[in-house]
Order: structure tokens, then sequence, then C-alpha cells
């Protein structure tokens, strides 16, 4: 069941997937002063992968990844977790964000905060679980079921 | 100080071990000496105060709120079981470099051991219940390891899983005894239970769970089939765990529980009676055996069996005094079998001829450490025996004086059977295979501990001053450790279980057939083995599981989900049935669109339900989801409405996706009373999550709110307050949410790759 991506759907998905995964990031990063975050962020990325698989078919999914799956999901615990650990070993409570400002040459001001690692880590997560079902979809789309028998 | 360093060494040790590559086997074995001789040492040079009644503590925090501490507390007691585990653990290192052979890995095999001299130098130390407990199951998983370390041997693994079981299980019950204990006393600290010790029938079951634990670990019938099974331990564990270490940690607890529950009303009948049994029951289960490893290890049972016996009655320095003997010479005769077993290929005394005129000095510290376990003067089992019958016989009843000895007669009789079996030359079975007559002489690492410990034996029989005062301080209760105790009862009795032993010995062969025949009469009476009553209730918990899982999966998607929805609903409804929470009457609507809105998703939910194609319904279940993610537009909820709009976009794509893979309509409800019953699942839930909707959206919260609006800036330096909540004030939740996502992908990975596999193997070759 190998089917031709219609063109115009193949077109749209060049811009579609680019634009929906800027604008996750944008969601991701924005999240915590406007509307956002990691959660938003990642089921956006996800829309984008979904888009790409509904496209492209068997093994969009991991060539749209940098890492598979599930590197994602225990890169994001763990990256989540560790953003957890500043907070402690700074003597304060686990998962207490900190923040810092610093001053760049070029770029002005820049605010940094663990929230935002943590953020980043709930998006991977969010990311990893969309892929995760995806690439099972996939691997479901291979098997032919028998004939329904009616 | 020196004693929470000296016992973090064992554990900080075995991490480092588990990193030497396998080839290094001696910085291993120098490196596992450290600790061990290192605590000796230590535990040598400051005994004085402790002999005097004085204490070594440290006291470090842990679980402070639930009362647990890692409090330590060296006394006498615990500074006899600390030398015992540490002094024979430093020999039986050194015999296990010589005696492994090359394709063991020598540094894991030493990373367990010396973890496990950890666990019991803890266990004697310890004075927190639940420290205790730790520690204590700190070596049953370390002996877990030790038994099964030849893992490619299904027996070694099954003897290993059987070892574990037993004692966990036990452990578990004395979990569940230490936590009524400390219930009862109010405290958790040993030394304060034992000043003031609770009593009453609470206190009487925890110590009844407690006994369990020290019972199983101890190897007490009708607990001891493990001990035996642990023999596919590569010796020097065997030696180690189950003659010094411990087997002897149940003996411990015992003889630690003692002063404050010896007159608890289970204490002396139920202590002492399974004392005797398993005494009766090893003794004579040694002597007919022909692995000399097995014959040791029900000896160990017997011996076991004899010092709980003695605390049964009370009597905790005899207990002790045997304990110790036991320990030296026990573990001399099970290295000695370990070198006989690598010198001569075998150690079965069928085969076994003429061993001891090739290695008389093998011949010859056996001889001293078997005569120590017959209790044969002068070594430092007749001086704990002759100690244990004069006590015997001031307190206890006939019965007991005469099961005492009758044991002790056997345990001359399994000794010279050792001896006998594994040195002697005799006429040997037509068909066994006899021994090459060249036996190399075994290298000094093979024979060297083994001499020592027989000398212990020796030197501290002759001269038992030293051990004598630790034994009393550790009791606490008079006694005395002497060479030549006089003339006295006792006397008589040791004479009669050394006469009626070897009569049994010289006898041997019509001893073996009154055996058999009485082993016949046993098996007629159906008497339940040990074994078999590991067996059945290993088969009995598979089946119950299997019962279990047959009921409660039995592959109903339906009532999967009825299930689900009713039990997390019902105890709301059952709430707001008993008119715990009114039906607040919030306005039904702000805004004529939310009342478009609502009735959008009114409409789009009857629709799903009354769908007959799946997709239908997936699709009429999105437009209800999007419909409410308008709602959350309306009040204002940015972040709600756009999170709820994805998950429904992403969730309906996914959904055409499988159903695409589904039969495309529904199955239908055949029975009338399934399709009602569904009905009201659903008109059930339904109701309830309407009204905790307006209960919860009725008024309340708005103290959080404002609290949570007032710190985001100053606090967490964000504007969005919803993902300041997120990612800062209750990230703890976060976490935990993402992951039950990570879980929940690992679900979707199996669910679907097992559905192909089965529609795979459904399909087959056509």
């Amino acid at each position: 069941m190998k089917l031709r991506p219609a063109v115009i759907l193949d077109t749209g998905a060049r811009t579609m997937v680019p634009t929906l995964v800027l604008a996750s990031l944008y969601l991701l990063l924005a999240g915590h002063n406007a509307p956002g975050g990691g959660f938003v962020g990642g089921l956006v990325a996800g829309a984008a992968l979904l888009i790409g698989f509904l496209v492209r078919g068997d093994g969009a999914v991991r060539r749209l990844l940098p890492l598979p799956p599930g590197a994602l999901l225990g890169g994001g615990l763990v990256l989540a977790l560790a953003s957890g650990l500043v907070g402690l070993l700074a003597g304060e409570a686990f998962l207490d964000a900190l923040q810092a400002t610093v001053a760049a040459p070029v770029l002005g001001t820049i605010k940094l905060n663990t929230a935002l690692a943590f953020d980043f880590g709930v998006y991977l997560v969010v990311v990893g679980l969309a892929a995760t079902v995806l690439e099972r979809l996939e691997e479901t789309d291979r098997y032919v079921p028998p004939e329904e028998e009616s | 100080m020196t004693l929470g360093l000296l016992l973090a060494a064992p554990f900080a040790t075995s991490v480092v071990l588990l990193a030497v590559p396998g080839r290094a086997r001696k910085t291993a074995a120098a490196l596992a000496v450290l600790p061990l001789v290192g605590f000796t040492a230590w535990g040598i040079a400051s005994a004085g105060p402790l002999l005097s009644g004085g204490e070594i503590t440290l006291s470090l925090p842990w679980i402070p709120d639930l009362g647990v501490a890692l409090d330590l507390r060296l006394d006498a007691l615990g500074l006899l079981l600390a030398i015992v585990a540490t002094g024979i653990g430093s020999l039986v290192v050194v015999y296990s470099a010589a005696y492994l052979p090359a394709d063991i890995h020598f540094p894991r095999f030493l990373a367990y051991l010396v973890a496990f001299a950890g666990g019991m130098v803890g266990v004697a130390a310890a004075d927190n219940l639940f420290g205790l407990f730790v520690f204590w199951e700190v070596t049953t998983v370390a002996s877990y390891l030790l038994i099964g370390f030849s893992d490619d041997k299904g027996s070694a693994r099954a003897a290993a899983l059987q070892a574990v079981l037993t004692t966990s299980v036990g452990g578990l019950a004395m979990l569940a005894g230490f936590v009524l204990l400390s219930q009862q006393a109010g405290t958790a600290t040993l030394s304060a239970i034992l000043a003031a010790p609770p009593s009453g029938g609470a206190t009487t079951a925890a110590l009844a769970l407690i006994l369990l634990g020290a019972f199983t670990k101890s190897a007490q019938v009708p607990f001891h089939g493990w001990l035996p099974a642990a023999m596919a331990a590569p010796t020097p564990a065997s030696a180690y765990l189950h003659s010094a270490t411990m087997v002897k940690a149940g003996v411990f607890l015992l003889a630690r529980l003692h002063p404050g529950f010896g007159s608890d009303p289970i204490w002396a009948p139920v202590i002492t009676t399974v004392g005797l049994a398993t005494m009766v029951l090893g003794a004579w289960r040694a002597l007919r055996q022909t692995d000399l490893k097995l014959l040791l290890a029900f000896g160990t049972v017997s011996q076991l069996g004899f010092m709980t016996a003695l605390l049964g009655l009370g009597l905790v320095h005899a207990a002790l005094a045997v304990l110790v003997a036991h320990a030296l010479y026990k573990s001399a005769l099970f290295l000695v079998v370990g070198t006989i077993d690598r010198t001569a290929g075998t150690r079965d005394l069928r085969v076994l001829s003429g061993l001891g005129r090739r290695l008389p000095a093998l011949l010859a510290i056996a001889a001293v450490a078997a005569a120590s376990k017959a209790g044969l003067p002068p070594l430092l089992g007749w001086a704990a025996k002759e100690a244990a019958f004069a006590e015997i016989l001031t307190v206890a009843a006939w019965p007991v004086v005469i099961l005492a000895v009758a044991a002790s007669a056997l345990t001359v009789a399994y000794a010279l059977r050792f001896v006998w079996g594994a040195f002697a030359t005799k006429a040997l079975a037509p068909d066994a295979r006899p021994l090459g007559a060249e036996v190399p002489p075994p290298a000094p690492g093979l024979w060297a501990p083994a001499a020592l410990l027989a000398a212990a034996s020796a030197v501290l029989g002759i001269a038992p001053g030293w051990v004598d005062r630790l034994v009393q301080a550790a009791a606490g209760a008079p006694g005395k450790l002497v060479l030549w105790p006089g003339w006295q009862p006792a006397l008589a009795a040791s004479a009669a279980a050394v006469i009626v032993g070897t009569i049994i010995h010289l006898g041997r062969a019509r001893a073996a057939h009154l055996q058999a025949a009485g082993e016949r009469l046993l098996h007629r009476l159906r008497l339940p083995t040990a074994d078999g009553a590991y067996r059945r209730s290993l088969e009995g918990l598979n089946h119950l599981a299997d019962a279990t899982t047959g009921t409660l999966q039995h592959g109903s998607l339906p009532v999967y989900l009825g299930v689900i929805l009713l039990a997390t609903l019902g105890l709301p409804a059952a709430w707001w049935l008993a008119g715990g929470v009114g039906i607040p009457a919030p306005p039904l609507a702000h805004r004529p669109a939310e009342v478009a809105l609502g009735l959008l998703a009114a409409a789009a939910a009857v629709g799903a339900a009354r769908a007959r194609h799946r997709l239908t319904a997936a699709l009429f279940l999105g437009a209800a989801g999007y419909a409410v993610g308008g709602i959350f537009v309306l009040y204002g909820a940015p972040d709600l409405a756009l999170t709820q709009l994805l998950v429904e976009t992403l969730t309906v794509a996914m959904f055409a996706f499988v159903v695409a893979r589904l039969p495309r309509r529904h199955e239908e409800a055949r029975l009338p009373w399934w399709r009602s019953l569904r009905v009201a699942v659903a008109l059930t839930v339904g109701a309830v999550v309407t009204w905790a909707a307006l209960a919860v959206g009725g008024g309340g919260g708005g103290e959080v709110s404002a609290a949570y609006l007032e710190q985001a800036v100053p606090e967490a330096g964000g504007r969005n307050v919803v993902n300041v909540i997120l990612t800062d004030f209750r990230a703890l939740d976060t976490l935990g949410e993402i992951t039950v996502l990570v879980v929940a992908a690992i679900g979707v990975a199996g669910l679907i790759a097992g559905v192909r596999v089965t529609s795979a193997r459904e399909e087959g070759p056509r």
C-alpha cells in the first residue's frame, strides 16, 4: 500500500514542517512570559512530525528527528531532573528555579533561568512521545490486515 | 567516628573491586583483605572498654521524620559478631585467592564478599531497628549474589533464588515485627527498647514476626532447606556465609533481644522447640550425606539448632560460646573440603580413599577442627560444649538434656564420618572410580588459612581466657569457659555423647541400615519435607498469580474502561450521594458565545455516542474537544486553550490512523443488559464529572491564584503564571507528569509492537 504523495500536500509540507518547528521553539522560549511553554511547544513539534509522516510516509519521522524517540524521552526526563538538581546543589529546594542575568557584549542582557532547561526537558518528552506513537503507526502501516469478512 | 569509617570501608572497597580487572587477582585480594583485617585489628585493640560493659556509639541522621537513623552502637555482643565476621572473612579472602579457578571473575567475587562482610558488621553494630533491617538485607542480597555466583549453572541460580526467597520472606516478616515493636515501644532505638521493653499481645505478635526473620536466616526447621541447597556457592563463600556469618545473624538477633524479651510467653517454648528440632534433624541428616560439603551443611543446621535452643532456654553465654567455637571449626572444615575438592577433584566420600596418607598435614588440620566439632578436649569446642551442658543441666528438663546429648552423640558420629570419609583408606564401592595415585600437594594458600583457624580452635581451647571474657561481656550473663571444669555431671553427658557417637561410627553399616529404615518410615508417614514445602509454596504462588491475572486481565476493553472509570469516580460519587458537598449553582453562562460552544460540545458528544463508524466517532470527539478549547479561550486561558486544541488535533489524526487498521464499524452490544450497563456507566460518569466541574468551578481557589499571581514575577521571573506554575511552583507535579508520559510511550511502543507480533503469527504461512 504505497501511496504517491499528493503534490499540493508535499509542497505545503516543505514549508509547513520547518515553520512549525520554528514556531514550536518560539513557544518554548517565550513560554515563561507569554502563552506557550514546553508542553505546547512539544505538541506543535509533534504536529510537524505528523505532517511529515502524513506526506512522506515510511521513515519520515526518523528522518526528521536528530535522535531516536527513545533518546528524546530519556534525555528529556534526565534534563528535567538535572535542572531540578541545580536548585538542590545551590542550597535551594529540589526543582526550585534559579535565575541569573548575564550581560553579553553584542546581544545585550540575557536572562537565564533553570526553569527553561526544565521546560526544554518537558518539550523533549512530548516530542519523544509523539514520535514514538508515529513510529509505531508507521510499523503497523507496513502490515496489511487480512480482508474483513462480511 | 572510626566506627563509621570502618563500617563504610567494606562498601567503598566493594565498589572499587567491581572496577578492578579480572586478572589483577593479587591486587584484588589485597584490597579486599584490607578493610576486614583493619576492622579485626581495631576491634581487638579497642575491646578493653567494651569487655567491661562500655560501648562505642555513633549517630548519623537518615530519615528523621520516620525516626530512622543510622545509629551505631557497638557493645561486646556486637564486637563478638563483628570480629568473627571480619577475622574469618580475611582468611577466606586469602583462601579464595588460591582456590578460585582463573575463569572466575575474582574481583567481582571479592566485591560481593566484602559487601557481605560490611553488612554483617552493620548488623552487629546497628542500634536502630530499621538500620539493622537494612544491613540484614544487605547480607541477604550479597549472599544471593554469592550463592548464584556460577550463574551459568541452573542449580546455582535455583539455590540462590531459594535462599533469597526464604530469607527475604523472613526478613519482611521481621520488618513488620520491627514496625510493630517500634510502635509499641515508641522508639526504634534498640538499646532504648531493650532498656524498657514493652509487653502485651502486640509485643508478642511483633516478637513472633521477628522470630520468623531470625529462624529463616539461621536455617531453622522448617526453613532450613535453603542452606544445604546453598552449597552450590563457591566453597569459600560457603565457608564464610554458611559457617561463620550469615547464618549466625539470626542467632545474634536472638541474643540481642534476649535481655528485653527473654521473659515473653512465646520466647522459651517456641525458640527451644524449634532449636531442638533443628538440632536433631540436622544431625540426623548429616549422618546420611555422602557429599562432604553437604555433610558440613547439615552439621551447621544442627549446630545452629543447638545455639537457638540454648537461647530459648535463656543460656546466652553458652550459645555465644558455641557460636564462636562453631565459627572457627566449621569454617576450617569447609576450607579443608574446598582443598580436597581442588586437589582430588571430588568431595564424594564414596570415591575418596587414601587421601590421609598423601596429605597428612591436611588430615591433621581436619582432625583438629573435627575434634573441636565433636567437643573433645583441649579444643574450644570442648570448652563451649562443657559450658553448654553444665548450664543445660542446671535449668532444663530431662527430655531437653536427653535430646542435647543425643544430638551431641550424632555430632561426634558425623565428625568421625567426615574425617574417615575424607581421609581414610577404605574399600570403595565396586563401580566407584578410584582417585589417581598422584594427588599434588596443595599450595600454601589452600591450607594455611584452615591451619590458622584450626590452630585458633586449639589455642583458644587451651587458653580460653580472652574469648571467655568477650563471651561473658557479650552475654551479660554468668558462665565460664575453662579447659578443665572439674568433675561435674556435664562431664558424664559429654562422655556419654562421645562413647555413643563412636559406637555409631564404628557400627556405621548397621547405623545406615537403621537410618534408611527410619527414613522409609518417615516417608510412609508422608511428613512434609522442607524442600517439598518450598516447592509447593512456589507453585501455589504461581497458581495464585495465574488465577489473579486470568481474572483481572481477561482482555475486554469495555470492562477495563468501565472498571477504571467507576473506580475513579465511585468515591466522589458516593460522597456526593451522601450529601458531602451540595451542588453549587453558579451562573451557567456569562456570554452568549459560551452557550453556543457548550451546545456544540454537547451535540458532538451525542454524535460520538451515536456514531456507527469509528472514524466518525473520532471526529465527533475532536469536535467536542475543540468546542471546549473555545470555552477556554473565552475565559482568557490561552495556554490551556492552545494545549487543548493541539492535543485534539494530534489525537484525532493519530486516531484516524489507528481506526484505519480496525474494522470500520463498532462492535454492537449483543445483549440488551450489556448495552444498558454501558449506558448506565456512561451516564454515571457524566453526572459525576458534571458535578465535579460545577463544584470546582463554583468557588474557592481564589486565594491560591492570587498568591501565584503575586509571586510569579518576583519569585520566578516569569509573567506567564501558568508556565511558572508548571516549571517552578509545581515543577515536581510536572516532573511526575512527564514521567507518566515516558511510561505511556513505553507502553505504546510495547502495545503496538505486540499487536504486530500477534497479527504476524495469525497470518502465518499460507
